[in-house]
C-alpha cells in the first residue's frame, strides 16, 4: 500500500463519524436508485407477460373483402398469431 | 566548487528577472531585474532583509513561480516557457524543497513522509536510508508531532534528498528553531552538500549562516547588491549566533 493511501485510511479513521454518515448517505442513494430501477424493470416485464398470456397483439391489420384464400398466406407469415 | 565546475557551466542561470505582484491598483515589485548563477555542487547562501525578494526568488529557480520579465533556465530546459506540466516534471524530477515550517503530513510517520516522495520519483533512495542521512534512524516510525522542530526539520530534509535532486532549495530552514537546533539542521544540509554534491541554495536572515556557503549572495529591495566568495567555509558547527 502506498503512503498516500495510508494518509487516506488515518484521516478516514480520525473523521469515523463523519465517514460513515457519508457511507451510509451514500449507500442509501444507490439502494434507493437500485430499488427504483427493478420495480420500473419487473412493471415493464409484468406488462409483457400479461401481454403475452391474454395474446394482446401488437400490430392488428384490417382489411375489407379478401378472398379466403389469402387467410392460409397470411397465417403462413411469421409472427402472425391468427388470421 | 572547484573550478571545473564553473567550467561546465551553470546549474540554473536567471537573467534580469523581475517579478511584479499587481493587487488591484498597486503592484509590488518583488524582484527588479536580478541576474544570477548557481554552479553545479555549490553552497550558496542568499542574504537580505525582510521583503527583498529572496522567497520570491528561490520559488522562481524551483519552478513554484514564473518571472514577470526575464528568463531562467536549467540547464537546457527553459523555465520560462515552459507550461505548468513541464514545471511539475521539473520539479519532481531535479528540485528538493524545505520550508521553514516543515510541511510534513501529520498522519504519516517518518518514514511514509518520506517514502510519498520515493514512490513516486525516479531513482530514489530508501526512505530508511535518506532518514539515517540525516541522524534519524531511531525515528523512522515516529509521527511529526512525537518529534522536535529539528527533528522534523531534518525529516523534510530528508524527504527533499530521497529522490536524489540535482538541487536543493531552504528557504530559511532554521527560521522555526533555536541555534543549538539550528546547527544540527544546518550540518545536515552541509553533509548533503559535501557528500551527495547536491547544489544547494539556502536562504537566511543570518548573517553568520553566511559563512558556511561557497558564495553569498546578498539582495536587497528585490536587486542583487553583492555577490561575495569565501575564502574559507566555516563548518555549521562552529557557528554562533
Ligand atoms: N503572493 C504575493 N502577493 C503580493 N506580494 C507579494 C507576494 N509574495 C511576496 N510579495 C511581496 O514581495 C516582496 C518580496 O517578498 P519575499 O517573500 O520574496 O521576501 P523575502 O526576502 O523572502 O522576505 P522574508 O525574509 O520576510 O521571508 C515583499 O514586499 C512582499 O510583500
Ligand atoms: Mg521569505
Amino acid at each position: 500500500m502506498r503512503a498516500i493511501h495510508r494518509k487516506l485510511l488515518r484521516n478516514l479513521w480520525v473523521m469515523k463519524g463523519q465517514s460513515i454518515a457519508i457511507a451510509l448517505v451514500i449507500a442509501s442513494g444507490i439502494a434507493m436508485s437500485v430499488m427504483s430501477l427493478s420495480t420500473l424493470r419487473s412493471l415493464q416485464a409484468t406488462r409483457e407477460t400479461y401481454y403475452q398470456r391474454f395474446r394482446f397483439a401488437e400490430v392488428f391489420a384490417s382489411f375489407k373483402r379478401g378472398p379466403l384464400s389469402l387467410q392460409q398466406r397470411v397465417e403462413d407469415i411469421s409472427g402472425v398469431a391468427r388470421a | 566548487m572547484n573550478s571545473s565546475a564553473i567550467a561546465a557551466g551553470p546549474v540554473f542561470s536567471a537573467r534580469d528577472i523581475t517579478r511584479v505582484y499587481r493587487m488591484g491598483e498597486v503592484s509590488v515589485h518583488a524582484l527588479r531585474g536580478v541576474t544570477m548563477d548557481l554552479y553545479r555542487g555549490e553552497f550558496v547562501v542568499l542574504l537580505g532583509p525582510s521583503g527583498s525578494g529572496k522567497s520570491t526568488l528561490l520559488n522562481i529557480l524551483g519552478g513554484l513561480d514564473v518571472p514577470t520579465t526575464g528568463s531562467v533556465h536549467f540547464l537546457d530546459q527553459n523555465l520560462t516557457q515552459s507550461t505548468d506540466r513541464e514545471l511539475t516534471q521539473f520539479r519532481r524530477d531535479h528540485v528538493g524543497f524545505v520550508f521553514q515550517f516543515y510541511n510534513l503530513i501529520p498522519s504519516l510517520t517518518a518514514r511514509e513522509n518520506v517514502a510519498l516522495v520515493t514512490e513516486i520519483a525516479n531513482n530514489p533512495m530508501d526512505p530508511a536510508e535518506a532518514l539515517a542521512l540525516v541522524g534519524l534512524e531511531a525515528r523512522v516510525d515516529h509521527f511529526p508531532a512525537q518529534m522536535s522542530g529539528g527533528e522534523q526539520q531534518r525529516v523534510a530534509i530528508a524527504r527533499a534528498v530521497a529522490k536524489r535532486p540535482d538541487v536543493l532549495l531552504c528557504d530559511e530552514p532554521t527560521g522555526a528553531l533555536d541555534a543549538k537546533t539550528g546547527i544540527v539542521v544546518l550540518e545536515v544540509i552541509e553533509r548533503i552538500n559535501r557528500e551527495l554534491g547536491t547544489t544547494t541554495a539556502v536562504i537566511t536572515h543570518n548573517a553568520m549562516i553566511a559563512e558556511m556557503a561557497d558564495r553569498v549572495i546578498s539582495l536587497s529591495d528585490g536587486r542583487v547588491s553583492e555577490i561575495r566568495r569565501n575564502e574559507r567555509k566555516r563548518p555549521a558547527s562552529e557557528i554562533v549566533w
